[in-house]
């Protein structure tokens, strides 16, 4: 792993520092441990722990790393080794078990669905929301609305409840209202892949703008092609721990290697 | 911890846009199918003042009907934003546990939005129920100038008690079924259908209610015309105390939350 050599190359304008970093997960149902033992391996992948008092998942084991301006990171793993919890992690929703974190940015994920509004709402008043969350006003919003219907293609769509949208329509709209205003960082979990093709296709040219822009962004995906396309950087995760940091060609294949 | 307080409220009024929207839009999607729209929220409420007052009226053998209606139907439409800030607090992030576990945005929105469409639904019930009752009492309206820190009171009221609630009972899970029998006890025990002399000598219950302390001084403000500083100011620094309380246990829940969901 040569995760210090890459550091040392790049420790200047840092905007996310883990030192030592680990996330316990804990668990509140404590009846039939075996059965959830189970069902947390084959779900999260998580290392399961029982303690005397309590239960947890160890999602994050130890992790140290450095994240410059404008890096371009790929969150390379099986699924359950750690990338979702990472991303959760550096967006702020979990906090740290133990070690030291430090973020300068405000990282924007896109993990899930997972509009601000109930789902009997429409794509308008989903979109209306989200601009109020980050202007605090309707200012702008008639323009904002226009860009996002046209780059998502909802077309009369968006005038329907969300609960009437398929899963990639959900995601283009998702990924509209993210990317339609400019960020420090974003974080995408699988961001691109639930639209169709001419989607992803313009997907990728917003992405290659934002790249230009110099933010920073991690992607968590199993197509190399795409992780290839958008990032310089790969990390790979296993088991909740990082287990190697470098370029991006490296990353691939020592991830290839171990599988 | 004052300064996380202070951050949590600045938080609290910076997305209060967000959240004001947000609540709108539920309530206009809630009665999106229907022909009167929210006016149900209002309707509603006078049918069950109409139903139960002609009804308790009569139980009681009350002699001044008018006065029972106006009462009754202060007490009823003051009494369900407190009931359903109870009722509905424990789902306030199982609700929304998607957003939760997958955007920036903090536990409390969720909280200030359910707290906005309780708000905005009891103003909506409360003018219809009230516009009714001025009919047949004009002195009503006057009144109403004296009831402004009571009003304050209620809403102040029914945000830390949700706060509190939707963070236990999301630890908690059997808060939510337990709740329900709770408030229908606080009901019934509640002078709001009839009188507090009825009680009486278990009138201390309604004394030792600080649910229908709120709602009490709010009524009482409205139908009397009394201001009732003193106590007005009293409660509201009990909730001011409350409203710290409050942010100091969700502050110490935050970051769990997630997990719980």
């Amino acid at each position: 792993m040569d995760q210090e050599i890459f550091l040392e190359k790049k420790d200047n304008d840092n905007i996310i520092q883990l030192k030592d970093v680990s996330l316990e997960i804990p668990l509140f149902d404590r009846s039939d441990f075996s059965l959830k033992n189970k069902l947390i391996k084959s779900v999260t992948g998580g290392v399961f722990k029982k303690g005397r008092n309590k239960s947890y998942v160890k999602a994050l084991d130890s992790i140290n790393l450095i994240v410059n301006r404008g890096d371009k990171i790929a969150l390379i793993g099986h699924n359950g080794s750690g990338k979702t919890s990472f991303i959760r992690l550096i967006s702020g929703i979990y906090a740290p078990t133990s070690g030291e974190l430090k973020i300068s940015v405000k990282v924007f994920p896109m993990i899930e669905r997972s509009f601000i509004i109930e789902e009997e709402l429409t794509g308008v008043d989903s979109a209306k929301a989200h601009y109020l969350m980050i202007n605090n006003s309707l200012r702008g919003f008639q323009v904002y609305l226009e860009k996002i219907i046209e780059f998502s293609g909802l077309g009369d769509y968006i005038y329907l409840p969300l609960k009437t949208y398929s899963q990639g329509m959900s995601s283009r709209l998702m990924f509209s209202l993210l990317t339609a205003q400019n960020h420090e960082c974003l974080a995408l979990d699988e961001g691109l892949g639930t639209g169709d093709k001419g989607f992803y296709k313009k997907a990728q040219e917003r992405l290659n703008g934002f790249l230009n822009n110099s933010g920073s962004l991690f992607i968590a995906s199993h197509s190399s092609e795409l992780l290839r396309r958008f990032c310089f950087r790969g990390i790979v995760f296993s088991g909740g721990r990082l287990i190697f940091d470098g370029d991006i060609e490296e990353a691939l294949k020592f991830y290839d290697e171990q599988n | 911890m004052m300064n996380k307080i202070s951050k949590i409220l600045d938080y609290i009024i910076k997305t209060r846009k967000t959240y004001w929207f947000t609540a709108i839009a539920k309530t206009r999607a809630r009665y999106a199918r229907t022909t009167l729209g929210s006016l149900w929220l209002g309707l509603s409420t006078l049918v069950t003042v109409l139903c139960l007052g002609t009804v308790y009226g009569k139980v009681f053998n009350v002699s001044d009907f008018l006065q029972y209606f106006i009462y009754l139907g202060l007490g009823l439409v003051i009494w369900m934003p407190i009931n359903e800030s109870i009722n509905y607090a424990p789902l306030v992030f199982s609700k929304n546990a998607s957003s939760l576990k997958n955007s920036r945005i903090k536990p409390i929105f969720f909280v200030c939005q359910e707290w906005a469409f309780q708000v905005q639904s009891f103003m909506q019930a409360f003018l219809m129920v009230f516009s009714v009752l001025a009919i047949f009492s004009p002195i009503l309206l006057l009144n109403l100038f004296y009831s402004i820190i009571h009003f304050l009171n209620l809403f102040l009221f029914i945000f830390w008690l949700k706060l509190i609630i939707s963070l236990l009972g999301t630890k908690f899970t059997d808060l939510f079924q337990l709740l329900p029998a709770v408030t229908n006890l606080l009901f019934l025990l509640s002078p709001i259908l009839y009188q507090k002399k009825n009680l009486g000598s278990y009138s201390f219950i309604a004394d030792f209610n600080p649910i229908f302390q709120v709602l009490s001084l709010l009524r009482k403000s409205i139908i009397d015309g009394t201001l009732n500083i003193q106590l007005g100011l009293l409660v509201l620094l009990g909730n001011i105390f409350f409203i710290f309380i409050s942010l100091f246990l969700y502050i110490k829940m935050e970051k769990k939350l997630v997990y719980y969901l």
